[in-house]
């Protein structure tokens, strides 16, 4: 019962991608770490909003809680990053909270908007409260980095996300995953099967917000910089809703494979238009491939799998197994 | 003191009339359309191609904008909201990408910088202390006249008839011998027309940028969510709440902070009474 | 002896619109007993209440003798208080197997986390519902609607319910399959079950049940014997209209 096969994806996936440094140059290893951090957050993301189907619109408000956070306390406050980053990451979990309250009342698209009235609340008050702490819209600059250059960068970024994604996927495979599917389809008949539904909802947020802290706290130490705009964005919050949803919702290969497609993308059209233009393209490549086929990337390969395998059996060749 | 009661009227007139084409396809489709700050975006940066630009008449530029705004809304509902129907999240998350892509679309005709847009009438009206430039007045009388005929459209009117029959009942409107699809169309056209004519004078208080979608979808979020779904009175009265929130907020607390309240507000009403202050609401 | 689940005089309100008015009902241990009436006449609601689904505006339920007014539902279903819906509510992304699970799952986050694997035992009880083995990997979607009441049923008794609350459980269902789940129903009285159910379908209802109580407009009218109480006039007429 070991599930030998998806283990030998992980470990093909750990190792091509640890080799990676060896075979490009550093400019493209510094895309591919945009990539894992994106990887991260849309794995967060996709934590509550595709699996307990409480679509959060303001991801990028716990992300910037966990990057806020160590900057100021290291930064400000000259805290050594070893305490600043996992306070950051306590805070954001507890501020996790804030988007659980209102959980317990509304669901759906108005949940969805609370928390983008979250996001744009925090913008307001970054720019004002305490501007000689958060820096005011200017934001901070000239944060410590925990390792310089590329390539040690790459393998930190990469074995957070490693270590991120193994978590969700080892979650997704209990039980609690399962009740967590539950929770998405019908709430109601998840309590009268006689499980909190407060409970797992406050753990699936929790975890959710740990992902978004640690990734927050970690790319604002290898940016060096942060200011509101270009936390609180719904430039940002675009790109991980995209990731995760362009790769496939509901799966952990899918957020990372849609991480890595746009992060790429985006890079590919910068010879042709070189702006915020490219979202353009970007978004209509989005929109065409969630109104074709909502569950993204990720179905697209498992389908195109699953015809090659029949096919290589001689079995079936009209269409893939089923599922 | 009285200007800014004329101010807070103002403002207030001109929330009203951008939240009320959100609150007609949210009302007849139960269907939350974020794209729809991008018809008010749209809508100005019509009416500057054609004025400010081309040096049209002004006639001009507000056809212009009512029909760009009223067509791209039949073309999102045709692609994109027809498709996912029966599936609010995926309309929600769809119309929020398309609305970031059509800002880089901005950005891609008219770069990203800020461009200025000129009063609608230029002028000042000028009695004893009171200021109130003239294209503010004529913002607020458009506002108002908008706002008064689609009311009329709405409640006294077959095809206002219509449209309430599809929004209660889809079924019972079929079997009516309404077609819903003609129906939906058309309140969508709607839609996006007056958010396009709202586009047009809300341009002429800030600026034309290409973010400027954001803060009018949440007005009209804000009173939507707050007034209560389907209750256009109580539409009317959030959109002064949240009117007067701002001009007191910005003339005694600091400008910064004009949309704190706001925002604070659709939070609260949200988690506190999901139904909105005035609904009939259902979620 | 005090009875395993029971309403007391308890009435609710929707707005002005009184849904029950003082409604008492009490099921003992082991016993079947059936709730019958006309359209809206309170006893869906009378469920939701017992589940604590709708909170009532005034009186108590009571389980064992405890109180439970204002106990969340989970922490009922925990207690052995099941139901099932008018409109069956399955899992619908997840196979059967996994829907009855569900059911099976303990209320804390530590044991939750544990890998997903059904057990042997989880097998055995899926057939002794009387799933096979192809239809356990089934969806919901794929199956009649008297394999979906069999599913909500599973689901319940997986809970490890004392009571279940069989909302109009033959609605929809062939005459084979009423037989099939009166068999079980009954097998499962034997060892101990009890049950409340709701029915218009009084033929099918007739075998089960061991006592009934006829509601209409939110109250009582009438309660005794299935006989007895389908004889008393005030039901005749409550059904039947003015007769």
């Amino acid at each position: 019962m070991i599930p030998y096969r998806q283990l030998a994806g992980w470990a093909v996936f750990g190792g091509v991608m640890c080799l990676l440094p060896l075979v490009l140059p550093p400019g493209i290893l510094r895309m591919v770490i945009f990539a894992n951090f994106l990887a991260i957050f849309a794995l967060s993301w996709d934590f509550i909003s595709g699996r307990t189907g409480y679509v959060s619109f303001g991801h990028p408000f716990l992300i910037a809680i966990g990057a806020y956070s160590t900057a100021i306390l290291s930064f400000r406050f000259d805290w050594p990053l070893i305490i600043s980053i996992p306070s950051a990451v306590l805070i954001t979990v507890i501020s996790g909270l804030f988007f659980f309250v209102p959980a317990l009342r509304i669901r759906g698209t108005y949940f969805a908007l609370v928390t983008l009235a979250f996001m744009e609340l925090a913008y307001q008050l970054t720019q004002v409260l305490r501007p000689d702490i958060t820096g005011g819209t200017r934001g901070i600059s000239g944060i410590t980095s925990i390792v310089s250059g590329a390539v040690p960068n790459f393998y930190l970024s990469f074995s957070i996300l490693f270590v991120a994604a193994l978590l969700l996927w080892f979650l997704a495979r209990t039980r609690m995953g399962t009740a967590l599917a539950a929770v998405r389809m019908d709430e109601g008949a998840v309590t009268a099967s006689g499980l909190s539904t407060i409970r797992l909802k406050l753990f699936a947020f929790g975890v959710s917000a740990l992902v978004a802290g640690i990734g927050g706290a970690f790319y604002v130490h290898y940016l060096g910089s942060i200011a509101p705009r270009a936390m609180f964005d719904i430039n940002f919050l675009f790109q991980i809703l995209v990731a995760a949803l362009i790769g496939g919702s509901t799966t952990i290969a899918g957020p990372i494979i849609g991480a890595f497609f746009l992060t790429f993308l985006l890079e590919y059209l910068r010879p042709f238009i070189d702006g915020p233009e490219r979202f353009l393209i970007f978004g209509s490549v989005a929109l065409i491939v969630y109104v074709l086929k909502p569950n993204g990337i990720y179905s697209i390969l498992e389908s195109g799998y699953g015809l090659a395998l029949a096919r290589f059996r001689r079995f079936r060749p009209e269409g893939g197994p089923a599922k | 003191m009285l200007n800014l009661l004329i101010q807070g009227l103002a403002l207030s007139g001109l929330y009203a009339l951008i939240a009320v084409g959100f609150t007609m396809i949210f009302s007849v489709g139960r269907v939350l359309n974020l794209a729809y700050g991008t018809y008010i975006m749209l809508g100005g940066y019509v009416y500057f191609t054609i004025v400010q630009e081309q040096g049209l008449p002004k006639v001009a530029g507000f056809a212009g904008a009512l029909i760009a705004g009223g067509l791209f809304a039949v073309i999102v509902y045709e692609f994109l909201v027809r498709r996912l129907e029966g599936n609010p999240k995926a309309v929600s998350i769809s119309t929020l990408i398309l609305a970031v892509a059509m800002q880089a679309l901005i950005v891609l005709i008219y770069r990203p910088t800020s461009k200025s847009m000129w009063p609608v009438i230029n002028g000042v009206f000028r009695y004893e202390e009171i200021f109130v430039t003239y294209n503010v007045i004529v913002a607020t009388v458009t506002s108002w006249v908008a706002l008064g005929g689609l009311l009329i459209l709405v409640r006294y009117t077959q095809f206002g008839r219509a449209v309430r029959a599809v929004s209660m009942d889809r079924k019972g409107a079929v079997i009516s011998g309404i077609d819903p699809e003609r129906m939906n169309r058309a309140t969508w056209m709607i839609s996006g027309a007056l958010g396009a004519l709202a586009g047009v004078f809300f341009a002429t208080y800030t600026q034309l940028f290409p973010s400027m979608w954001v803060w009018p979808l949440i007005i009209a979020v804000a009173v939507v969510v707050v007034g209560g779904i389907g209750s256009i009175i109580g539409s009317l009265i959030v959109a002064h709440i949240i009117g007067f929130m701002e001009v007191v907020t910005t003339t005694y607390i600091a400008a910064e902070l004009r949309g704190v309240f706001t925002m604070l507000l659709i939070i609260i009403v949200l988690v506190m009474a999901p139904k909105g202050l005035f609904g009939r609401g259902d979620i | 002896m005090t009875p395993l689940l029971e309403m007391r005089s308890v009435s609710k309100q929707f707005g002005g619109l009184s849904a029950v008015t003082d409604l008492d009902i009490h099921v003992d241990e082991g016993e079947c007993l059936g709730l019958i009436g006309p359209n809206g006449a309170g006893k869906t609601t009378a469920f939701s209440i017992l589940m604590g689904e709708l909170e009532p505006s005034s009186g108590s339920v009571h389980f064992r003798g405890g109180d439970i007014t204002g106990l969340p539902t989970h922490r009922r279903v925990q207690l052995g208080i099941a139901r099932t819906y008018q409109i069956p509510r399955p899992f619908g992304d997840m196979s059967v197997l996994d829907n009855v699970r569900v059911g099976a799952m303990p209320d804390s986050v530590m044991r939750l986390l544990i890998p997903d694997r059904a057990t042997e035992s989880e097998w055995n009880f899926l057939q002794t519902v009387g799933f096979t083995a192809r239809e356990a990997s089934m969806l919901p979607g794929q199956l009649s609607m008297g394999e979906l009441r069999k599913l909500e049923l599973a689901r319940n008794l997986a809970t490890g319910p004392r009571i279940m609350l069989l909302d109009e459980v033959f609605a929809g269902l062939t005459v084979a399959e009423i037989g099939q789940l009166t068999e079980l129903l009954l097998q499962r009285k034997r060892d101990g079950m009890t049950y409340m159910v709701v029915s218009h379908d009084l033929k099918s209802l007739r075998p089960l049940v061991d006592r009934v109580v006829a509601i209409s407009f939110g109250s009582a009218i009438a309660q005794g014997s299935f006989d007895a109480v389908l004889e008393n006039p005030q039901v005749r007429e409550a059904y039947l209209g003015q007769d």
